[in-house]
């Protein structure tokens, strides 16, 4: 039953008009109203959609859904209705108001078995189907009937990502309880990162204590040797002053070119003697046995050595025999210890380059700083190894040094020399060169080395000031004594001295490295205990020891909805759209399009045409045709308009999906009583089923008003 | 409830026997909730 009233106010600017109904206010369950023109059917309609919540509704055609929301919008109508849809066989009652003119909003309330409950768009839709329609280019619409397809598909797609979304939370409140796996991971994590921190601590201080030594080593060592070196040149400055003046024989006159040669070969000279020099005191440390060949290395003349320009003499004697020595060490040396030791340098080396990042190494799982602590525990008993090997190889390159110096100047300097030297105290008349004073020049050269050693040991005393040695009040002869005896000492003894500081500063880099290292796992620390601390407050989540299982569903829903929401809408939305290339369709697209044509045809069972109905087989919706049981191909446009709407309608009515049905058909006029036939049949089938709660048809007649019921 | 020729229509193409599970739930049960439930009821026991 279905019991209504509305009163409509229209505005026409020059005369308002009121609408009351003209057709009875109580209609059966199915309902045929026969009615002339302006006699109310369709606002009846308009009124009993919008109260249903037509407005909202997408199913509804454009047309009608415009119509319906009017009733709402203008300003130029005022509506109040009020309607009961009764149906026993379900026990229940719809009721739809509209009591404020002024006001757009509608109550709606379902009363089932007893119990009323309020109805919004989405629950109403949630267990009832209005299908409300019009004949309208019927033919085009045959190809419309996906449209209805694309509802439901998109309401599965829409619970596919509901799902995902319910999913997802899930999972973010399983993530935010407690979690006993974290906690206990959390506490190895702080367990290993304690004991890393003593690591770093331990070798914080140990490091302090060694660059501590490393700098009293190299900085007593260096100033001694530089106040010796400063106390030679003074000596020997000294002395050629005594000489010059004692001898004038000393001044010649030779050319410019000679002069700015013989000034050359003096450096050359200077330059062999400081190298002589400086290998020395690392040959001592190395070959310790070899004290005679030592002491002539030491006392060797080195002017008078390249002067005489021997082609066998004491120096290339000594660097030969040197040369034997020290190769011999290095032959003897384990071969594969070597290769260990530089292993593991050039990790360490490579690593600390990445020391920054935050990564976990795989097969070890330690993180890289980590790991380079491991690395130099495992190198440190192959450091005074290495050290000492590094050591011969840099002598062995500063003795080939030497060497080729030594041929050059026998060979190409000595004889020139001893040449513009052969003319000292001979004059030269016909020149106008100045007189050169070879000692002078040599007094000249010695001033700057003078001054050069003198700022070298300042800046080394005061580099010993700083660690608290000065040496106005400290005998830095005994303090390099005892620290060059230590055992910290021993990888460093084989060291120049530009790689002493390099050692120096290496060092220096590592302690702040290390001293940032530790900062951050101090901090880690703390975030870590504070992170077990709001963990151990929470409570475990019930789904805890399922969090894999739920993650994979989660997934799976997503790659659902993506498949029915998104890829499957796309292709009913161009077809709908007719948007389809046809050549360009993948297999995927031709399967689902060819699904849909099996699907429509059981939904339609038959179609009417000409004078029989046809078994549908397909309805090919890609090239509109309607594929019979018998296999014959009829195109949608040999339909008739009655034919079509038929076909068009029982599609609309034939889908449920569980849910009650209520129908209202308007101006059904351009259908034959054949065309009719399979509709009403269909609707009164759902109702004797229960599926459809109420239906009204609306139809033109010239008659006075008649209504029928369907049942 | 649900509506068997779309359901068949769905099924017809939805080939993977783990997506069906869950496309049948989908069809059958309108709330979420009511979905997880279901989903989760034997793994509770299994802690």
């Amino acid at each position: 039953m279905i019991k209504f009233d509305y009163k409509l106010e229209q505005d026409f600017k020059s005369r308002q008009e009121t609408f009351k109904p003209l057709i009875p206010k109580e209609l059966p369950d199915i309902a045929l109203i026969e009615a002339p023109n302006a006699i109310g059917k369709s606002a009846l309609l308009n009124i009993l959609a919008l109260g249903l919540f037509g407005a909202k509704n997408k199913a509804i055609h454009n047309l009608l859904r415009e119509k319906i929301r009017d009733l709402l919008d203008s300003d130029s109508q005022k509506l109040t209705f009020n309607f009961e849809i009764s149906n026993e066989k379900n026990n229940l009652r719809i009721l739809s108001k509209k009591s404020d003119p002024k006001n757009k909003s509608i109550s709606v309330k379902l009363i089932k078995d007893g119990k009323e409950e309020t109805l919004s768009s989405e629950t109403f839709n949630v267990d009832f189907k209005l299908v409300y329609d019009i004949p309208i280019e019927p033919i085009g619409r045959l190809k419309g009937l996906p449209q209805e397809l694309r509802e439901q598909q998109n309401r599965i797609g829409e619970r596919a990502m509901q799902l995902n979304l319910g999913l997802g939370s899930l999972i973010e409140e399983i993530k935010k309880s407690r979690d006993p796996n974290l906690i206990s991971k959390l506490q190895e994590e702080k367990k290993r990162i304690k004991s890393n921190l003593e690591k770093l601590e331990n070798r914080f201080k140990n490091n302090k204590n060694l660059l501590f030594q490393l700098k009293k080593y190299t900085y007593s060592k260096f100033f001694i040797s530089y106040q010796d070196r400063l106390k030679l040149i003074r000596k020997e400055i000294r002395e050629l002053d005594k000489e010059s003046k004692n001898i004038k024989s000393e001044k010649i006159k030779i050319k410019k070119e000679d002069s700015e040669f013989l000034e050359m070969a003096d450096n050359e000279i200077y330059e062999i003697r400081n190298k002589i020099s400086e290998v020395f005191s690392i040959l001592k440390k190395l070959l310790p046995k070899e004290k005679q060949c030592l002491e002539v290395w030491q006392d060797m003349d080195v002017e008078s050595v390249l002067m005489e320009a021997e082609e066998k003499d004491v120096m290339s004697k000594e660097i030969e025999y040197f040369e034997n020595k020290l190769n011999q060490i290095l032959r003897s040396q384990d071969e594969s210890k070597q290769l260990e030791a530089s292993f593991f340098r050039k990790l360490i080396n490579l690593l600390k380059d990445y020391r920054e990042l935050n990564i976990i190494i795989p097969g070890v799982k330690r993180s890289i700083s980590d790991f380079i602590e491991i690395l130099q525990e495992k190198f440190a008993p192959f450091e005074l190894f290495e050290s000492k090997l590094d050591g011969i190889n840099k002598i062995l390159e500063n003795l080939d040094s030497i060497k080729v110096q030594r041929d050059n100047f026998i060979k190409n300097i000595a004889k020139k020399v001893k040449g513009i030297k052969g003319k000292r105290g001979k004059t030269i008349l016909d020149t106008e060169e100045p007189i050169v004073d070879l000692n002078k020049q040599k007094i000249h050269r010695l001033r700057v080395d003078e001054g050069l050693t003198k700022s070298k040991a300042g800046e080394l005393k005061n580099n010993l000031i700083k660690i608290n040695f000065d040496p106005e009040g400290i005998d830095i002869s005994e303090l390099y004594y005892s620290v060059s005896n230590s055992k910290e000492i021993e990888i460093f003894k084989y060291l120049g001295e530009e790689e002493l500081y390099n050692k120096i500063n290496d060092l220096d880099s590592e302690q702040k490295i290390i001293k940032g290292e530790i900062n951050k796992k101090e901090y880690r620390e703390k975030i870590i205990e504070k992170e077990i601390e709001n963990m151990k407050k929470k409570k475990v989540h019930k789904y805890r020891l399922q969090l894999n299982y739920i993650d994979g569903l989660f997934k799976k829903t997503q790659r659902l909805f993506q498949k029915i929401g998104v890829e499957f809408q796309k292709n009913l939305n161009n077809l709908i759209e007719q948007e389809i290339d046809k050549k360009s369709l993948t297999p995927e697209q031709n399967e689902y399009f060819k699904r849909i044509g099996v699907y429509l045809a059981k939904r339609l069972k038959v179609i009417p045409y000409i004078d029989q109905e046809y078994k549908l087989k397909e309805i090919n919706v890609l090239d509109d045709q309607i594929i019979t049981d018998t296999e014959e191909i009829i195109p949608f446009s040999f339909f008739s308009t009655g034919q079509a709407q038929s076909a068009y309608l029982k599609g609309l009515i034939e889908s449920t999906e569980g849910r009650k049905l209520i129908v209202f058909l308007d101006d059904v006029s351009t259908m034959d009583k054949k065309s009719m036939k399979p509709i009403i049949e269909k609707m009164r089938n759902l109702y004797k089923k229960g599926d459809l709660v109420a239906g009204i048809i609306a139809q033109k007649s010239d008659k006075e008003i008649r209504v029928t019921s369907l049942i | 409830m649900k509506d068997q020729l779309f359901s068949d229509f769905l099924f017809s193409l939805i080939k993977d026997e783990e997506d069906r599970e869950l496309l049948k739930l989908l069809l059958e049960k309108k709330d979420k909730e009511e979905i997880i439930k279901i989903l989760l009821k034997d793994k509770v026991g299994n802690k």
